[in-house]
């Protein structure tokens, strides 16, 4: 008898035996949840104007853009057939929770393009004028042919952006929440199948994307020898401290309420969470992701530690949020099809092996690829650096040729 | 109004950009999908178009029907040919014999359906092999059920023993 | 809307003219270059599921050259207009000799270790706390037959419980597909297109029968067909006409002589997990509690 069963405990469904969403499946939400949290911090800047989060207005843009643009790279990497991938936008099935994902993808990037060259608009050009050769074909490229930087067309991009910027909240949300709901409106799965589902993900998302952004930040001026910004740290810290009250609180109320009406699936879910995960969900979701950070900010919000604790703080409650939330994302993809849809057995857990296809070596470079792509970000689009106070102070150095590309 | 010619430039840049995707896109849909709801036509008719491999009791009738009858007269009538011969692909091609045609013969075959479980009909004949091999006093083959051993008695076409005794004491209906 | 379902109509009328002419791909590209037709081809093809009523052509025809392993081609008068498949397992019937699993995967290929369609044993023995131990079973989903049960339990109830795909008249499974590869036919089979599907896998979660696999050969999503290359033929499943004991039983609702459609007036029936209103066509006789 030649067939090889996984190793299992109780009766599954013969073909339940199989863990078809693999890693890659959690790293989709968690990539998605950062872009949707990072456009969120940039959008309190751009359209709010909340000046104290100006420091990171553009490394949020930039961040939100690159790892947008790795969200789907995990999802190629599962596709049994990632060449038909494209399938989804020309053959959408609207019938289909998941068709709607070459439309928000797209509408997101469009959106999230378009407020990148609002905002950097002044710089490309500022760029061009200071340079020369193919570098400065490429700037010349980049804006579009039109070198207009009067204080009029500046005011006509300052409002352009706060426009993008709050379509781009909802967008950002429909993109986000709309994975949870490819997991929320299953009703074959009874640990998936609740509406709370998008509002977690949401939630959870603009958790992770404050927390990778505080990392980020605080990385980049540690780089650039800058001073990190007291009011900047301060404001995203008691932010974080925020959503991550709702987020847990979300995250609680949904079990609590699966066992209190201890209906046929909570005992199937109930010894997953307890027994199965146990580690990752008390463990990492709820213990260390969860309750420590809930404190360490709590410290930095009602105590104000001076600006070194109070940094290390928020980088440490940042690192395990981002813990937090992988595992939240592990527990819910990788949790449901841990127990067969007989609701009688279980696999004997997942672990992706190092080097597979879907395996945790491709994880690691598609996780690690965002922040690659924003280091490129950053030398072509500057992140911090206020280009037009530069420009003109600036001389020309003595390879410059400083032609000015003035508004036709 | 003025200095606005950045932002026709773009709004222009993307219009092309979403009017070349739908371009493309109508170019790429599969010729019958849409037809008759969203999904490939074609596919319908490819499903359709695959080939049978067991060709079920007609198929054997054609030049077995007097084994065909004699298995439709006995407690056999409804076991199909090809779950202890093979499936009828593999004997025949183009209407005609191509392969010699397989067959099981092994107990272990006979016991697939007539072991006792407990999950089993009660009216389902069904033995202990070693107990019934006893109790009709066939020499003890012992765990090897690779033998023709059930062949000494059954006949699979006509399984029923043609001496009475041994139907008694052999097959016990309400086993256990 | 209305003035939206005139164009998929015309659309539609056009395209099939053109088909007759034999310039289909051409003049429906054509067409499609038009703003109605991209406008219609976007929301026609998903939204309004640009159905022609009155389409003549109701048999569908085989692609040219596109499966260079078919030969032997259906019956040309099918109509699926005509028939209506259902299913009927009896499962006080079931012997668990597993043909029938057997049967299924040398008929379709089904890979090693997945199935279109299994068995699940049962066994339920009374405990000392007034209350019942319930153990099941599949070795290799029945493919093996059953061996003698290991089980401790002194069984004072057992049954086998063949199942399938229950090819659900409201299926979760192709309402989830993004690309259409998976999709209902009018003669009431779920089928998969693996010349359509992305391998998303999506299905196999949304269906809550655990009847889809991803198949590791065309990574593409794989279930029961119902043998649809031959109940279009007027043969049975291979399953069906491996089943020695008749507990499998397949049907056609638009005949009146059916068996099942005389079994599903006369006698009670259930279907699997009916609380998730799939309405599954694959109906059963005698089933427990126990089972989901």
């Amino acid at each position: 008898m030649p067939i090889l069963v996984p190793e299992h405990t109780g009766f599954l469904f013969p073909n339940d035996l199989h863990v078809s969403w693999s890693l890659m499946i959690v790293m989709y939400p968690y990539i998605t949840g950062l872009v949707a949290g990072a456009f969120i911090v940039s959008s309190l800047y751009h359209v709010f104007g909340s000046e104290r989060f100006a420091p990171v207005g553009r490394l949020s843009l930039g961040a939100s853009f690159c790892f947008l643009i790795f969200a789907t790279a995990p999802l190629l990497n599962h596709l049994g057939h990632p060449e038909r991938a494209f399938n989804i936008m020309i053959t959408p099935n609207f019938r289909s929770a998941m068709a709607g994902f070459g439309i928000l993808y797209n509408t997101y990037m469009l959106i999230l393009a378009l407020e990148i060259w609002f905002v950097w608009r002044q710089d490309i050009i500022l760029i061009a004028r200071h340079s020369r050769g193919i570098k400065r074909q490429f700037y010349k490229l980049l804006a579009l042919g039109v070198y207009d930087i009067s204080a009029e067309a500046l005011a006509h991009d300052r409002k352009a952006t706060r426009i993008l910027a709050s379509i781009g909240i909802p967008a950002a949300c429909a993109l986000h929440g709309y994975v949870g709901f490819l997991f929320g409106a299953l009703k074959s799965n009874p640990w998936w199948s609740t509406p709370l589902m998008p509002i977690v993900f949401l939630f959870s998302a603009v958790v992770s994307g404050i927390a990778a952004l505080i990392i980020m930040y605080m990385i980049s001026m540690k780089i650039t020898g800058r001073s990190i910004s007291d009011e900047c740290v301060d404001g995203l810290s008691k932010m974080l401290w925020a959503f991550l009250i709702v987020t847990l609180t979300l995250e609680i109320l949904e079990i609590v309420t699966l066992a209190y009406e201890a209906a046929e699936e909570w005992q199937i879910i109930s010894s997953l969470l307890f027994s199965k995960l146990s580690l990752e969900y008390v463990g990492l979701q709820m213990m260390m992701g969860g309750f420590v950070p809930l404190i360490l900010l709590a410290i930095i919000v009602l105590m104000s530690p001076t600006p070194p604790i109070r940094n290390t703080l928020a980088l440490i409650s940042s690192l395990l949020l981002l813990v937090q939330v992988f595992a939240m994302r592990w527990n819910v993809v990788i949790g449901g099809q841990l127990f067969s849809k007989s609701l009688r057995g279980f696999r004997d857990g997942y672990q992706p092996s190092f080097f597979e296809r879907e395996g945790v070596l491709a994880a690691v470079l598609i996780l690690l690829a965002p922040f690659a792509a924003t280091l490129v970000f950053a030398r072509v689009l500057p992140l911090f650096d206020y280009i037009d106070k530069q420009a003109q102070t600036r001389r020309p150095g003595p390879g410059e040729q400083q032609v000015p590309l003035t508004s036709e | 109004m003025e200095h606005t010619k950045h932002i026709w430039r773009v709004g222009i840049l993307v219009i092309v950009a979403i009017t070349g995707f739908v371009f493309f896109r109508v170019l790429l849909i599969p010729p019958s999908y849409g037809i008759r709801g969203s999904y490939r036509y074609d596919n319908v008719a490819e499903q359709m178009a695959i080939e049978p491999r067991h060709g079920e009791v007609r198929g054997c009738n054609e030049c077995h029907d007097e084994r065909v009858d004699e298995l439709r007269a006995g407690p056999h009538e409804n076991v199909a040919c090809e779950n202890c011969h093979a499936p009828l692909s593999t004997h025949v091609k183009d209407d005609e014999k191509e392969w010699d045609m397989s067959v099981n013969k092994t107990g272990e075959w006979c016991v697939r359906c007539h072991l006792f479980l407990p999950a089993r009909p009660k009216s389902h004949p069904q033995i202990d092999p070693v107990e019934h091999l006893v109790k009709v006093g066939v020499k003890q083959v012992g765990r090897d059920w690779s033998d023709v051993v059930c062949f000494k008695c059954h006949e699979p076409h006509d399984p029923t023993p043609e001496d009475e005794d041994t139907v008694a004491s052999g097959i016990d209906g309400n086993a256990k | 809307m209305s003035k939206l379902k005139n164009i998929t109509e015309i659309t539609e009328e056009a395209r099939q003219e053109a088909e007759r002419e034999g310039r289909r791909d051409f003049l429906f590209r054509l067409a499609g270059l038009t703003i109605g037709g991209v406008f219609v081809n976007i929301l026609g093809s998903g939204l309004l599921r640009g159905e022609a009523e009155g389409a003549d052509d109701v048999t569908p025809t085989p692609a040219s050259g596109r499966q260079g392993q078919v030969t032997n081609l259906p019956p040309k008068g099918y109509n699926w207009e005509d028939h209506l498949y259902a299913y009927l397992i009896d499962t006080t019937k079931c012997i668990g000799c597993g043909m029938c699993v057997r049967a299924c995967k040398n008929e379709n290929d089904v890979p090693d270790g997945f199935y279109r369609t299994w068995i699940e044993e049962y066994l339920i023995a009374t405990n000392d706390h007034g209350d019942f131990d319930v153990q099941v079973f599949s070795p290799n989903g029945g493919l093996f037959g059953f061996q003698a049960s290991q089980s401790p339990l002194a069984v004072s109830k057992g049954f086998f419980v063949p199942k399938m795909c229950n090819h659900c008249d409201n299926t979760p499974c192709t309402q989830v597909c993004p690309v259409g590869a998976s999709y209902q036919t009018k003669d009431g089979v779920v089928l998969v297109d693996k010349e359509q599907c992305i391998g998303c896998g999506y299905c196999i979660q949304a269906c809550p029968y655990g009847s889809r696999f991803l198949d590791p050969v065309s990574h593409t999503a794989s279930k029961c067909t119902w043998c649809y290359h031959r109940i279009t033929r007027g043969l049975r499943p291979a399953c069906v006409a491996a089943c020695p004991t008749g507990t499998r039983v397949f049907g056609d609702l638009k005949r009146t002589d059916d068996p099942v459609l005389v079994a599903l007036s006369k006698t009670r029936v259930q279907v699997l997990q009916p609380n998730l209103l799939t309405k599954p066509r694959c109906y059963y006789v005698g089933l427990d509690l126990e089972v989901r």
